[in-house]
């Protein structure tokens, strides 16, 4: 399942550094712990459909959105147990994945084109929320704060930091299952060459669909999550383009298509980004300069992200 | 081995512990946190909001703290996003403020108004106008500024003063968020009390760059009376397009514009705009506290006070009366404190500013203005008018 030495070491490292965490952490920084692995499962959801199935996506709001709205009207005009509801939200966002998924690929669109059509579709999402009233519209859903475990609340906020960590670890769990199986070899081919993929006699449109589905479902999850942690949703927060930034910026910084490549991106650029606030407090905007340089020398010192690197390097030197 | 993935292990996680938590200023101030977007659309009207923030601070230090003890403001960046804010809420906590203040968006404050409730530190609103967000049951939030539906509720009273006798048709045109649609939706939903009948409902995303085919619409429409809702930059669009395309309009009344009631808006059209009406939050003219607060301000930062900054030096002051009056300089206390308010002296066109149970204050309310010779005249409520 694991593919090499550095992979199990670098797993093995971030695993226990995010079970040490929150043993020494005050609410602050468990809080920025959250955001780290919102991040990660973001990154690791954008991962298998970008970075293995080679499908860029610009437009992982959209799964985001769907998810965090599909368990949050569930629970408020339903009732039913945003737990129920991010299952149903995650199979919601898979099909809307395959729906995109599906249009864009029986008209061959892909690549640049491809991503583009996944912002759209996110920001049309974002536009219809915003103007149907049975969806709420702008103003948004505000969940309930209680102390209820099966209604998804916890007063205590670690508790919430060891779901979401579980939530990665299964993201990261089924990546690397799926990278160990037909599926992920056939993805990867797909990325490489579609048409000597096809002509090998990978079944490409279902296996591009499929990574979409799981790819999206993930995102759901997260955006589930989001809804019952921060207790509050709408359009312009769940939709936004900011949240497909944040699912693609983790793989740039970490690696797209490895395993720890968007866990290492995360753990990377969301203390980064909260140092740079707190040290710089009077300069505004400054942290969002070094976050857009960082991502810039990036792409040009190291387009493999820090751990396509290291993997590179380390290989090399064999 | 296993033994060296685990020293790795807790060295990053060190590492990352000293990333995260930042030393805290000296104890002997008394801190308030205060979370507004510095960065991103909102810079603009969150920045201002900080620097009337402190001039209050200032002002109450200079007259020797509270207690003896002086002030201190911590800023957070909320970067607009819901993540920022929590993160800053709870740093601000850690920290040890007494209070926290924010955020200028409905997204931001409801989150902070959660993370406040969990770590029980009063948050004193200073904008963000949503309904919702007193509606809770939350225990520590106060907002001091009207909500959408007063603003709404102020337009169907006061529009008394604007209506003439032929005036039968209304257009609205708002950006389509919380705030501009909440406030078109509610005052559409009792148009009946009006006697006008609603010709057109126009929305459009607040980050727009060309309004132009609405304004076509709004020309073919041709309403007795247009009511605009929006923030400045695409208010100022708006009024841009149809000056330019010299479209006329009988009676435009804003409702809490963003464009129509700021002082940077004059400037832009000078005569061009006069006989504009707004209903939207203003300082008391008759204050001696606002002669203070515009003079210093434009002193201090070159330009005139944006008009909803009044609420940032407002809510310092709001803290500060509790803080006077809590029998502990503890959040706990503060938050007592704040409950029980009654501030008769303030800048707002208003009487006494209590909370009630939710938290809302109950005085809170609009006043509609006039644009006469490029200059903001209150109209309504007679008490407040300009000198």
């Amino acid at each position: 399942m694991i593919n090499n030495k550095i992979e199990k070491y670098s797993i093995i490292v971030l695993l226990a550094m995010a079970v040490i965490y929150p043993v020494f952490s005050n609410s602050y920084m468990i809080s920025v712990g959250v955001s780290i692995l919102t991040i990660a499962l973001l990154g690791q959801s954008w991962n298998l459909m970008s970075g293995y199935a080679g499908q860029f996506s610009f437009g992982h709001a959209a799964f985001f959105g769907v998810g965090a709205y599909t368990s949050s009207i569930l629970y408020v005009d339903f009732g039913i147990s945003p737990w129920i509801g991010m299952l149903i939200g995650m199979a919601m966002a898979a099909a809307v994945g395959v729906v995109i998924g599906f249009l864009s690929f029986r008209y061959r669109i892909k690549g640049d084109f491809f991503a583009l059509v996944t912002l759209a579709f996110a920001e049309i999402l974002r536009v219809l929320f915003n103007n149907t009233k049975a969806l709420k519209g702008a103003g948004g859903i505000l969940i309930p704060y209680k102390n209820d475990w099966s209604e998804f609340q916890f007063e205590n906020d670690k508790i919430f930091y060891i779901i979401l960590l579980l939530m990665v670890i299964l993201a990261t769990f089924v990546l690397a299952v799926i990278s160990k199986r037909k599926l992920g070899i056939c993805l990867i081919a797909i990325k490489e060459s579609q048409s000597a993929a096809r002509s090998l006699g990978v079944p490409v449109l279902k296996y591009k669909l499929i990574a979409m589905a799981i790819s999206a479902a993930m995102a759901g999850m997260a955006g589930t999550f989001y809804a019952q942690y921060y207790g509050f949703i709408d359009p312009t927060v769940v939709f936004a383009a900011s949240i497909s930034v944040e699912a693609i910026v983790p793989c740039i910084i970490g690696g797209a298509g490895t395993l720890c490549g968007p866990l290492l991106g995360a753990v990377i650029i969301v203390p980064l980004q909260e140092l740079s606030n707190s040290l710089f407090d009077g300069i505004n905007g400054l942290n969002m300069i070094i976050y857009g340089l960082l991502i810039v020398v990036f792409i040009i010192f190291c387009p493999d992200g820090i751990y396509g690197t290291i993997v590179k390097r380390v290989k090399g030197e064999k | 081995m296993k033994k060296r993935y685990f020293a790795v292990s807790v060295i990053f996680t060190m590492i990352m512990l000293c990333l995260t938590a930042c030393a805290s200023g000296d104890n002997d101030t008394i801190k308030i946190g205060s979370i507004h977007p510095l960065t991103g659309s909102m810079a603009y009207e969150g920045q201002a909001m900080v620097n009337s923030q402190k001039i209050a601070i200032d002002k109450i230090n200079s007259e020797g703290g509270i207690n003896g003890r002086k002030l201190e403001l911590v800023v957070k960046d909320s970067m607009g996003t819901s993540s920022g804010a929590a993160n800053a809420a709870l740093k601000l906590a850690n920290d040890g403020v007494i209070a926290l203040t924010g955020t200028y968006t409905s997204s931001s404050a409801q989150v902070v108004s959660r993370m406040a409730e969990k770590t029980k530190i009063p948050f004193v609103v200073t904008v963000a106008s949503s309904d919702s967000l007193l509606k809770n049951g939350y225990k520590y939030t106060f907002r001091i500024q009207p909500s959408v539906s007063v603003f709404s509720k102020n337009f169907l009273d006061y529009l008394k003063f604007v209506k003439t006798d032929d005036m039968k048709t209304v257009a609205f045109i708002y950006e389509n968020s919380n705030y501009g649609a909440g406030i078109a939706e509610y005052i559409s939903d009792h148009i009946d009390e009006t006697g006008l009948e609603i010709v057109g409902m126009l929305s459009y995303a607040a980050t727009t760059s060309t309004l132009s085919s609405e304004v076509t619409k709004l020309a073919a429409l041709n309403p007795d009376l247009l009511v605009p809702i929006g923030y400045y930059s695409d208010q100022s669009l708006l009024m841009k397009e149809i000056l330019e395309r010299d479209i006329h309009f009988n009676t435009i009344l804003g409702c809490a514009n963003g464009a129509f009631s700021d002082a940077k808006f004059l400037d832009a059209y000078g005569n061009q705009v006069d006989g504009i009406y707004d209903i939207n939050y203003r300082y008391n003219p008759n204050s001696s506290e606002t002669d203070y607060l515009l003079k210093t301000y434009l002193e201090e930062y070159g330009v005139d006070i944006p008009v909803h900054a009044i609420y940032g030096y407002e809510s310092i002051m709001v803290v500060a009366d509790a803080l006077r009056r809590a029998d502990t300089d503890d959040a706990n206390s503060v938050r007592d404190a704040l409950a029980a308010a009654d501030i008769k002296e303030h800048i707002l066109p208003q009487g006494d500013i209590v909370f009630d149970e939710s938290g809302e204050n109950i005085n809170s309310a609009g006043v509609l203005v006039r644009i006469e010779d490029a200059k903001h005249v209150i109209v309504y409520p007679e008490e407040y008018a300009d000198k």
